[in-house]
């Protein structure tokens, strides 16, 4: 290990656990921010949870100032620059986002155009582009898979143009992640299962690609077995305070791991799958994953084993020989899609999804050979295998 | 590190982006795979490599419609797709197939700004144009994948378009 090499952070200073939501005031008042932004979306609010917690930050002595709650599914500039708008028109300190990746990905966005004070994101975007610290931002998630709590990264979508705009800085990370079983109580069955998978897939695919290193393996073989213990309890008992609360936490530590050693052919595949056929970003990654565990194996054949051990516990890994552990973490996978299907529908196939044709699928090959993430695979990818995979998750 | 190895790091590293420059140039031309890569480039489009903090330099830029041309190693105003290595001792070892382009990648060694899935093409093009120009056994160290299917035979022949191209660019220096 004489040439090791690597790069680690994660500045993020996270608040966990039962009544974590009550700390908020005090965080937020010992970063000087008295008056925050909440942005959120239509289905967080509909949910009751702005209203849960604009009493909790009430009862703490914070008022919210004013509530964005219009973010699209996919995020949009257009938000970007509305929610920058009004935190200039009432005069606010701060941005509380509150949901899923969109409205965390948005807020971090809005950050940018609220602390340059500027209306143009576009010269902002790529890699290492904002000059300077940006406002306080304090991140509540309402899913446990994105992990866009902990990552240094925005993706926001430009609806004139197009196409996807990325954002990555240190600066974008949030000064505060706070996970509170409470906001994720209410997710439905077939949601916890996809973002779930999604945190699975950020941590198997951390602890396999070329930019793995001690840091982000310890926390994505936490990550992964966070999911593994938790996730079929949660959806046999929704109501399980502690399983949702040890996903929030796999889905962060996916989010750290994967933020500092990027992913793979998984996610390139995926984001493909998802931009053509409009497919939720969990489901395709929770149907792509052992398929391409398995493109991987030869490369990979020792990190993929040693994925046994969180997925399936120390006793089935002590009892499966040394060169068998990889194939049967892959296997534990597809028993834990299959577990999933039972208890909530969600697919197991590209087939069924019921969204994507058979024919699509050499576009969908092509399309991901321009993935960013598919420099960090292992394996040199062509379009021919790239198809492949995907006609094996058909 | 002495001043003179440092110089000299210098000079090879210019040398090499050069050679990347002209070679990437000639097969935008003659190599179906890094004509078919090149041809998804935007139009017009500038592709900047350079060193922190002031260089070598390689800038090319897609000729609308057709393949790519060589600017030389100053620095425009406006980049489709910038390739920045953070310092030169980075540049010399993927340069000197030391640390593949991959792993180099992976250990952030240098920042990609711009067009994203056409810095996925260039590197595409780069693995080709080191597993045509470069030995085998070089190749091997600097790519993910050497070709299976690039055999000797056609790995000469096509060695000899693309040096025959690159003889024929600087001739006519086009």
């Amino acid at each position: 290990m004489k040439d090791t090499y690597y790069e680690f952070s994660c500045s993020v200073k996270l608040i966990v656990g039962v009544r974590a939501l009550e700390n908020i005031p005090f965080e937020l008042g010992a970063i000087g921010a008295k008056k925050p932004l909440l942005v959120t979306d239509r289905g967080v609010a509909a949910a009751g949870l702005v209203d849960t917690l604009r009493g909790i930050l009430s009862a703490g002595g914070l008022e919210i100032a004013a509530v964005y709650d219009e973010v699209p599914p996919d995020s949009s500039l257009t938000a970007v620059r509305a929610i920058a708008s009004l935190y200039r028109e009432t005069g606010c300190d701060s941005l509380i986002a509150l949901g899923g990746g969109s409205p965390i990905d948005t807020a971090k966005a809005a950050n940018i155009l609220a602390s340059y004070q500027t209306h143009d994101p576009a010269k902002y975007s790529g890699v290492g582009n904002l000059p300077s610290r940006l406002k306080p931002l304090l991140v509540i998630p309402t899913t446990a898979g994105t992990g866009s709590e902990v990552t240094y990264v925005s993706i926001v979508k430009d609806d004139e143009r197009g196409v996807k705009v990325p954002f990555a800085s240190p600066f974008l990370m949030p000064d505060v992640a706070v996970l509170d079983p409470r906001m994720t109580l209410g997710l439905p069955a077939q949601i916890t299962a996809a973002t779930a998978m999604d945190a699975m897939t950020h941590a198997c695919e951390a602890f396999i690609c070329l930019a793995k290193n001690p840091m982000s393996d310890a926390y994505a073989t936490a990550a992964v077995r966070a999911v593994a213990e938790n996730l079929l309890k949660v959806l046999d008992r929704p109501s399980d305070e502690q399983g949702r609360l040890a996903l929030a936490q796999g889905a962060a530590m996916a989010g750290i791991a994967f933020s500092n050693s990027m992913v793979g052919l998984v996610h390139a595949l995926g984001h493909s799958v998802g931009a053509m056929c409009h497919i939720h970003h969990g489901t395709c990654m929770s149907i792509l994953l052992p398929a391409v565990l398995e493109y991987n194996l030869e490369a990979r054949r020792d990190a993929i084993g040693e994925l046994l051990l969180p997925l399936a516990g120390a006793e089935v890994y002590a009892a499966t020989p040394a060169e068998q552990r990889a194939d049967k973490a892959i296997a534990r996978l597809r028993w834990l899609k299959d577990e999933i299907h039972a208890r909530c529908g969600l697919p197991r196939t590209l087939s069924e999804t019921g969204k994507v044709e058979q024919s699509q699928l050499e576009q969908i090959a092509a399309m991901s050979l321009d993935d960013g993430s598919i420099i960090f695979n292992p394996v040199e990818v062509s379009r021919e295998e790239a198809l492949a995979v995907l006609q094996k998750s058909w | 590190m002495s001043s003179f190895r440092q110089r000299l790091k210098r000079v090879y590293v210019a040398a090499m982006m050069r050679i990347v420059g002209w070679g990437l140039r000639a097969m935008s031309r003659v190599d179906p795979v890094v004509r078919a890569e090149t041809a998804g480039f935007p139009d017009g489009m500038v592709i900047v490599m350079t060193t922190l903090p002031d260089g070598p330099s390689m800038v090319l830029q897609k000729i609308p419609g057709g393949p790519l041309r060589y600017l030389g190693g100053t620095l425009p105003d406006e980049m489709g797709l910038s390739i920045r290595f953070k310092h030169l001792d980075y540049a010399f070892r993927v340069f000197g197939f030391i640390e593949s382009t991959p792993t180099a990648f992976a250990r952030a060694r240098m920042v990609v700004d711009g067009d994203l899935p056409a810095g996925i093409r260039l590197v595409r093009c780069m693995y080709r144009l080191e597993a045509v120009l470069m030995p085998r056994f070089i190749a091997a160290r600097g790519v993910k994948r050497y070709p299976a299917d690039l055999r000797l035979g056609d790995k000469l022949g096509m060695n000899a378009k693309v040096y025959g191209r690159i003889a024929l660019d600087l001739v006519t220096r086009s």
